[in-house]
């Protein structure tokens, strides 16, 4: 899986060198358990040389999905969304004037959450590798876990890291992934000391970026209790 | 010992160390598709082996070589340190050459012998036992599978030879047919049958002076195309068309490049020697003048700059004059881009349409700009709420100025008028601005009398040049002789460009990428490509790695640089 990362990461590489992209995960959470989710994923700032990639078959020997190929898959996903259990009013918005796509969805409880997300991966892995199915969520009453199990899988020693090619630092260490939890009750207390509490105590928000999550000094893994 | 006497003796040493490398060449046939020369006296007087052979990564290589080489340890090792005791003459030239016809090849390679006593004694020990040595005159040979082994008291050969098969023949026939064509080719070349017509009576090979280069390849020019085609899976339909209708255009043409690793430049460096139809055509369209305006916009600080320079008319004349069937519609052409024109609303004769533009280019990077693009992010209010922000985001691209010269401004004016329509282009008091949706820049045009100035900086394109680069500042000297004495030319500042993109956002190196990074800044001062603008016997064109150190032979450089990244990465020993 180590080789899997590099892989992945190679390929990260090649897709924009000014700077990157950042990934919003948003979950507004009710006291009975359900909730809505949005995931962003902003790509504008590596527009131009996105726009550029598309109209190209191939990038260093990467093939370039077209539009056409990348709405097939868009509505493949939605398909798939369509069929879980619990989870409704899902919305997948294109942009590909700024390169901004996002998910919306509503859910009954974090384990259809949890379903979608593994549901999503399966149908976006043409690796031959097996998709990585876990939880990334959890609920009890008064406690909202995020887990965060894929270091195992996908993490890199500071020694791998530094082996990368600096685009690929590069690219690692400017795109962001930000988690931000919202809550009907005020937070009691965060696992996750490196989080933010809102002022209100209702809003949770942890920001990290790609290298951070993937060498190990940052987690996403958060336990809120409210 | 008197002086006449000593010039007497030097002079047959000379005679006979002349003939000693011609005798090897005199028995290379005259149409031989290719001969690559190894002169390996010509590099060693530049950068002694024995140097080269000191430096960590090529002990370390020579060790683990020899550890491979099993029983012949010692043989590998005697032969590293000096062939000669081996026999073999390393150190004069030697000789890979071949004739390919369709699917026929015909291989071999030629070298010197040092001591036949001591080649054979090498022979004896390793192949005797599984190859029979025969032989037949005053020449030894090992025969398998149609390739041969073969020394007398002047030369070490080895050769072969791959046949098509013949239709309907058999494996076995096929076999016994190779090996008697080997043995053909072999006993040609050692018996000196070639001699009196050898590719030494080559009028074009005799031009190439194929021995004062470290390595030379001389090759007839039309079928190694051919070669090359085939090798890269053959050429499409349109290409080979193309080619077959240009077939006359090569014929009787050869090519001559040579590699040499001077004091602190190496050097490829290729001489085309073309039909005498060809040569005329090439000192016509290089007759061209070098329009001097484009310097003002040439600074020594640049990043890089490319030129070409050639006589528009006279290519011109020569298409319209040219007897090639791929060009006889040429005529057919011009008249179609003249009345696609007028249906446009454009009126311009063809004559018209050739001063747009006087056949000539050149393009420099002046090193890089910001240009500020909008981008979309997400700013956080206090409970977290996301908030959709536009953001003006700055991003460095190299800044460029091209330059072209024509005999047409109102023609250009036209034309650009005619743009205009699309609503990319707008006009802002005589400055063109061309804005294409999806470019992260703005380019802008301006056309004066003889010159068409276009640049992604409005500042150079709306100034006078001595506004924009002052007069101390522009480029001069021998690289000016160059630009101006070359057909085309291609350079590229090492240094100043490596400066540049350390500054950039994205360059966080480390480790072995930083010293690699670091030392090809250090080491290297530029690139260029030039092809010569004075023609004589052959076309000439030259590619140039230039070193900062002028001092150092440049493939003693290379070594070190090499040698520095290996002992970094733990190969042991310490830097030369």
């Amino acid at each position: 899986m180590k080789y899997l990362t590099q892989f992945l990461l190679s390929l990260a590489a090649i897709f924009c060198f000014s700077s990157c992209f950042e990934i919003t995960e948003e979950v507004n959470m009710n006291s009975n358990g359900s909730g809505d989710m949005l995931l962003t994923i902003n790509m504008s700032q590596s527009k131009d040389n996105l726009k550029n990639y598309m109209q190209m078959e191939e990038v260093q020997g990467v093939k370039v999905p077209t539009k056409t190929e990348i709405d097939k898959e868009i509505s493949n996903v939605k398909k798939a969304l369509a069929k879980v259990d619990g989870l409704s009013n899902v919305k997948i918005n294109t942009d590909f004037e700024e390169f901004i796509f996002t998910v919306t969805a509503n859910f009954t409880n974090v384990k259809v959450l949890n379903e979608a997300i593994n549901k999503v991966a399966s149908t976006l892995n043409h690796t031959p590798f097996p998709t990585i199915k876990k939880s990334n969520f959890d609920y009890s009453t008064g406690k909202f876990t995020r887990y965060f199990k894929y270091l195992k899988d996908f993490n890199l020693t500071q020694e791998e890291y530094n082996n990368l090619n600096f685009t690929a630092r590069f690219i690692m260490e400017s795109a962001k992934y930000i988690t931000v939890y919202r809550f009907d009750k005020p937070v009691k207390e965060v696992s996750n000391k490196k989080a933010q509490v809102s002022p209100s105590r209702k809003a949770v928000k942890l920001e990290s970026n790609f290298a951070e999550i993937l060498t190990g000094k940052k987690s996403i893994q958060n336990t809120i209790t409210y | 010992m008197t002086r006449k006497s000593i010039f007497t003796l030097m002079a047959v040493c000379l005679m006979f160390f002349g003939l000693s490398a011609q005798n090897l060449q005199s028995n290379i046939p005259k149409d031989a598709t290719f001969v690559v020369t190894l002169n390996p006296s010509v590099l060693n007087s530049k950068v002694k082996f024995s140097k080269l052979k000191e430096f960590d990564f090529v002990r370390k290589g020579i060790e683990e070589m020899t550890k491979q080489a099993g029983p012949m340890a010692a043989e590998l090792k005697k032969f590293i340190d000096d062939p000669a005791q081996l026999g073999m003459d390393m150190m004069s030239s030697s000789y890979a050459f071949g004739k390919v016809d369709g699917k026929n090849v015909h291989m071999a390679y030629a070298l010197k012998i040092a001591d036949k006593t001591k080649f054979e004694e090498l022979i004896n020990t390793y192949a005797a036992a599984m190859f029979p040595i025969k032989s037949e005159n005053n020449m030894q040979y090992i025969s398998a599978d149609g390739v041969n082994f073969s020394w007398d008291n002047n030369q070490i050969l080895i050769s072969g030879v791959e046949l098509e098969y013949d239709e309907g023949e058999e494996y076995q026939a096929h076999k016994e047919r190779k090996e008697r064509e080997a043995m053909t080719w072999m006993k040609n070349i050692m018996s000196g049958s070639n001699a009196s017509n050898s590719i030494m009576t080559h009028p074009k090979f005799k031009m190439a002076e194929v021995n004062k280069d470290d390595v030379n390849f001389f090759a007839d020019y039309e079928t190694f195309s051919k070669l090359s085609q085939d090798l890269q899976g053959g050429a499409d339909p349109m290409t080979e068309m193309m080619m077959q209708s240009m077939s006359g255009m090569y014929k009787d043409s050869y090519i001559s490049m040579g590699l040499n690793f001077d004091k602190g430049t190496t050097k490829f460096t290729s001489e085309y020697f073309m039909n005498d139809a060809m040569m005329d055509l090439y000192r016509k369209i290089s007759n061209a003048t070098f329009n001097k305006n484009f310097l003002k916009y040439l600074p020594k600080d640049n990043l890089g700059y490319f030129s070409f320079n050639f006589n528009l008319d006279n290519l011109i004349d020569a298409i319209k004059t040219s007897e090639s069937p791929m060009l006889a519609q040429y005529p057919v052409y011009e008249s179609m881009a003249v009345e696609g024109l007028k249906s446009v609303g454009l009126e311009m004769t063809a004559d018209d349409l050739y001063k747009l533009w006087n056949g000539d280019i050149m393009l420099v990077v002046t090193g890089m700009k910001e240009f500020e693009k909008e981008v979309i992010t997400y700013e956080f209010d206090d409970d977290f709420n996301k908030q959709e922000v536009k953001e003006m985001k700055k991003e460095a691209l190299p800044e460029f100025i091209m330059m072209m010269s024509h005999k047409n401004k109102d023609g250009l004016l036209q034309l650009i008028e005619f743009g205009k329509q699309s609503s990319m282009i707008s006009d802002q008091n005589g400055i063109f601005q061309v804005s294409v949706p999806d470019m992260p820049m703005d380019i802008f045009m301006k056309v004066d009398k003889g010159m068409m100035l276009i640049s992604n900086n409005m500042d150079i394109v709306k100034k006078k040049a001595k506004k924009v680069f002052k007069r101390k500042n522009l480029l001069k000297g021998a690289e000016i002789a160059k630009i101006m004495n070359s057909s085309s030319i291609f350079h590229w500042n090492i240094p100043e460009t490596m400066n540049v993109l350390s500054e950039m956002e994205g360059m966080r190196l480390k480790g072995e990428e930083e010293l690699l990074f670091n030392m090809s800044k250090d080491s290297f001062k530029s690139l260029v490509f030039e092809t010569d603008k004075n023609i004589s016997n052959s076309v000439n064109a030259e590619m140039r790695l230039n070193f900062n150190n002028g001092n150092m032979n440049s493939l003693e450089q290379i070594f070190t640089m090499i040698n520095d990244v290996f002992v970094s990465m733990g190969g042991g020993g310490s830097s030369m």
